[in-house]
């Protein structure tokens, strides 16, 4: 087939040739050229400050918008899963915030009076500071203390049943419990409703075990066996849920993910854009255009002489103008179309001195809103117009 | 920044071919292989074809020259000849041996002698042409094979993308390229194959029929021959 042989090179020369341009692709690919690094460009826009405000001007006869529910875009699934803490991880977290976050005033009345005697001294407080969402925290640390009874002595294995015996036992501030109790069930509920229960459960057990100590009820201590190993059952239930969850907490403590998605709610929310309250673009109507250049151009008239013979070509100057507030002239006038013809240039010149001479402009005031319209014209001189 | 970058950078041809698959770099290699052996046939073909013409050529010169065809056939047919001499010798040498027996019958001489160019063009046509079919196989598979590398890389580099979960363009980047590299070499060896080709077989075709029309010229002489050897016998005879 192939021959090594001195008659047919091919296969050496070939093979050598191959030899050579791998080296050299090996040489010349070694590194690959990277990119320049070139910024993104963003196409910007320049808005003037009167585009900016029709922008944000907004609807001036809107009704004032009412505290909105937060905004949600979609009706969420399912209801927002909650985690379900223990007691005590609860207990722990929670009070720290509330103090300083919410009333100052209750905390200072009530975490005096209530770490020394738990019962007795709280409840005309506590009456006072039922509306408040945050009242439970301030009884737990109470709680935690007594734990020791609370073994001996942990009747209820529910709460709602636990509150009705007490009823019944007619001691006043049992009685004023009772209703906070519920309503803190009920202010709980919305957002623990677990939590809320433990904590309740655990508010009356103290209580229970209090009452116990002072009344001694025979009942109570026969059910006593009965609700431990209840309550025991449960302490484990507990635990078991409490395990440290790294994932929720940062899903909990991040606002927005990577991913966001859109916020949802029981209700779908979405609240019209308003504008800025202080925005304000109003606009010149074209009658009031008419009025203001008849204005300006009887004015100029007056001002403007010029006798000069009207040539054949049509030559009609433009003059850029910025007036201030009151219609001075701001900087220099600009003639914008300089003339080719050395004969056009007296009227030029003649539209210039126009211009100047009647520096002071009489802009009437109802004009004022509307400067930012009328603050920069191009004024054209028509020799033919004005000679009319 | 400055690892990852360099981790990433890392696109020499080498490394294009160390990472691929192995199916990939069997294809790579097989093409390469290809390339050579296509650059080896073009070459040797050309060499042969430039030499063929250039004895073509002087034969042509010495055959015209007004020697005699007898020192001719006896200075060619001591060494090894090409194309138009080996026609030439053939045709001799049938000529010589049906004259060596002889009243030897010169009815089939004519037909035998044309018989005998023929065989010869064609085994020289044979010569010049074998192994042009191996460009033509080239130039028209290795594309094609070329891009199965291609695909079978992009499919492992895709699969490899659905294992890590990450999808940026520096991770795929790298596989792409090592495919990529698989069609250019296709392409590498297929495009001077398919040119090579058609040069080689036109040039092939061309002294296909410089050869025919020197048989054509030739038997016509020797059939000249025949036919004054046929009036010579019969006025001997007569």
């Amino acid at each position: 087939m192939l021959k090594l042989s001195a008659t047919e090179p091919g296969v050496i020369v070939s093979g050598m040739a191959h030899g050579a341009i791998l080296l050299a692709a090996l040489i010349g690919f070694s590194d690959a050229k990277q990119f320049d690094n070139v910024q993104e460009t963003v196409p910007v826009e320049v808005l003037t400050d009167q585009q900016f405000n029709e922008i944000v001007q907004g609807e001036k006869t809107a009704p004032a918008a009412k505290p909105q529910p937060p905004r949600a875009d979609k009706v969420a699934d399912t209801p927002e899963p909650k985690p379900t803490p223990a007691k005590q991880e609860a207990k722990v977290d929670v009070p720290t915030p509330p103090p300083s976050l919410r009333r100052i005033e209750e905390p200072e009345e009530e975490d005096e009076p209530d770490e020394p005697a738990k019962p007795a001294p709280a409840p005309p407080q506590r009456v006072a500071a039922l509306p408040p969402p945050r009242p439970p925290e301030p009884p737990k640390p109470v709680a935690r203390p007594p734990e020791p009874p609370k073994a001996e002595a942990i009747e209820p294995p529910r709460p709602p049943e636990r509150p009705k015996p007490e009823v019944k036992t007619p001691a006043p501030p049992k009685a004023e419990e009772k209703p906070k109790v519920d309503q803190l069930a009920k202010l709980l509920e919305a957002k623990k409703i677990e939590d809320a229960r433990a904590a309740d459960a655990k508010k009356a057990a103290d209580k229970a075990a209090a009452d116990a100590k002072a009344a001694a009820d025979a009942k109570k201590a026969a059910d006593a066996k009965a609700a431990a190993a209840a309550k025991a059952k449960a302490a484990e239930q507990a635990n078991e849920k409490s395990k440290f969850d790294a994932g929720a907490i940062a899903q909990a403590l991040s606002k927005d993910t990577a991913q966001q998605r859109p916020s949802t709610g029981r209700t779908v929310n979405q609240v019209a854009a308003l504008g800025s309250p202080t925005a304000n673009a109003p606009r010149m109507s074209p009658s009031l255009w008419g009025q203001l250049d008849g204005y300006m151009q009887d004015q100029y008239k007056q001002c403007w002489n010029y006798l000069g013979l009207t040539s054949g070509q049509k030559y009609v100057p433009q003059i850029r103008v910025q007036f201030n507030q009151s219609g001075g002239l701001v900087g220099q006038p600009e003639l914008l179309n300089r003339p080719s013809d050395p004969n056009l240039r007296s009227l030029a010149e003649s539209a210039l001195r126009a211009v100047k001479k009647c520096d002071p402009l009489r802009i009437p005031a109802q004009y004022a809103p509307y400067y930012n319209e009328w603050k920069a014209r191009i004024l054209r001189f028509d020799p033919e117009e004005m000679a009319g | 920044m400055e690892g990852t970058l360099g981790a990433s950078t890392e696109v020499s041809l080498w490394s294009m071919f160390w990472g691929a698959h192995f199916v990939v770099k069997l294809v790579m290699v097989g093409l390469l292989v290809a390339s050579v052996w296509c650059w080896a046939i073009i070459i040797n073909k050309t060499i042969l074809l430039a030499r063929t013409n250039k004895a073509m050529d002087k034969f042509e010169e010495s055959f015209w020259s007004g020697n005699s065809l007898e020192e001719l056939y006896q200075s060619l047919s001591a060494k090894p000849t090409t194309a138009m001499a080996s026609l030439f010798v053939a045709a001799m040498r049938e000529w010589k041996r049906s004259f060596a027996n002889a009243g030897a019958a010169f009815m089939g001489l004519q037909a035998r002698i044309e018989k005998v160019l023929d065989v010869s063009i064609a085994r020289e046509v044979e010569r010049l042409e074998s192994q042009l079919l191996v460009l033509a196989s080239v130039a028209s598979a290795g594309p094609f094979v070329g891009l199965f590398g291609t695909v079978w890389g992009i499919m492992t580099s895709f699969r490899s993308i659905a294992a890590s979960k990450n999808t940026s363009l520096a991770v795929v980047a790298p596989g792409i390229a090592e495919a990529l590299f698989a069609t250019a070499i296709g392409l590498f060896a297929a495009i001077p194959a398919l040119i090579f080709y058609n040069i080689l077989q036109g040039k092939v075709a061309r002294s296909q029929a410089r050869m025919e029309s020197f048989a054509d010229e030739f038997s016509s002489i020797l059939s000249r021959q025949i036919d004054h050897h046929v009036a010579t016998e019969r006025d001997r005879a007569a």
